[in-house]
């Protein structure tokens, strides 16, 4: 692969030894941040689940079930030991049902077309704000 | 100003049948994309099509890089919906922006520029985002974004890179400062 070494006519390479620095950097911030949520375990409490900005509902996470609104139309989330993640939705993308379960202090699921954001808070009601808010 | 897009070397002929080749393979790269999105986690999407743009910004010029962005966001509006479309807008554009000022103004690896192109689009789309939900809770997905966007960007430079030499090929007459022209 000798081929992928050599400079162009324009001198510009395929890949300098400096860009490893940018690299890492950016691999190593969010698995820091990532490892700084693991490491604190704060267990969410209750779910917020808003839309257009506005709380319309919260879900305590003891307590299983599915739940839906009127004003998030076809969302449905789902509650289960601890945890909980948007189980069906109309949205062309489904990355609010990608995002996946949600049970630590901080995690948020979005959905984008519906406007709808689902955070996880934890007992006192502030963690969203701390450091070891992150989505898996 | 009639040639504002076009670069003076290359005939009208090939550039339309090269702007419509590039065009349409930004259409099926964008389909690819959302195919593969259905097995990653949390919208990442590996950004193929953002290589016709970086391509059009190395082997063309700017004016026709931008067009192509406009035309690959129009075709998300039309087969994706209004709030894909003015994400895959804000994305592309943003990635066109860092794309094209690291190629012209640096001396940048291909895998570099392409790592940051691929940062901005994200940056560019979750900032849309924010303005659409109008909350700031969609920066939560910056992180895991922030590793996609190297692990994806090593690879659309592999792929740039290796495509370059067939750019160059099918436009004989581009040379990297055919877009002089800009101003006039």
């Amino acid at each position: 692969m000798k081929k992928f070494s050599e400079k162009d006519p324009d001198g510009r390479k395929l890949f300098r030894p400096a860009d490893i620095i940018p690299i890492i950097l950016l691999l190593a911030a969010p698995l820091i941040y990532f490892f700084a949520g693991a490491a604190a375990e704060n267990d969410g409490a209750y779910a917020e689940i808003s839309c257009g900005g506005e709380i319309i509902g919260t879900v305590d996470l003891d307590i299983n079930g599915v739940y839906s609104y009127p004003r998030t139309g076809e969302m449905e989330f789902t509650v289960s030991d601890g945890g909980i993640w948007v189980s069906k939705s109309d949205c062309p993308d489904k990355i609010c049902m990608n995002t996946g379960r949600l049970c630590r202090a901080g995690e948020t699921a979005v959905c984008v077309p519906n406007k709808v954001v689902v955070t996880v808070r934890g007992k006192n009601g502030k963690d969203a704000e701390d450091i070891d808010g992150f989505v898996r | 100003m009639k040639d504002f897009f076009k670069p003076e070397k290359i005939s009208y002929a090939r550039y339309i049948a090269v702007m419509g080749l590039l065009f349409a393979a930004s259409s099926v790269l964008n389909i690819l994309d959302s195919a593969f999105s259905a097995f990653l986690p949390a919208g990442i999407r590996a950004g193929l099509s953002n290589i016709v743009v970086m391509a059009a910004v190395i082997c063309i010029n700017l004016p026709s890089a931008l067009l192509l962005t406009v035309l690959k966001a129009l075709m998300v509006l039309v087969t994706r919906g209004f709030t894909a479309g003015v994400m895959s807008f804000c994305g592309s554009l943003a990635a066109f922006a860092v794309t094209a000022i690291l190629f012209r103004e640096t001396n940048a690896s291909y895998i570099l520029i392409s790592v940051l192109g691929a940062l901005s689009h994200s940056a560019g789309q979750l900032a849309a985002a924010s303005v659409l939900m109008k909350t700031a809770s969609v920066f939560a997905y910056g992180a895991i974004l922030a590793v996609s966007s190297v692990i994806t960007g090593v690879c659309t430079g592999l792929i740039l890179k290796a495509v370059l030499p067939q750019m160059k090929r099918i436009l004989p007459a581009a040379e990297k400062n055919t877009d002089a022209s800009i101003g006039q």
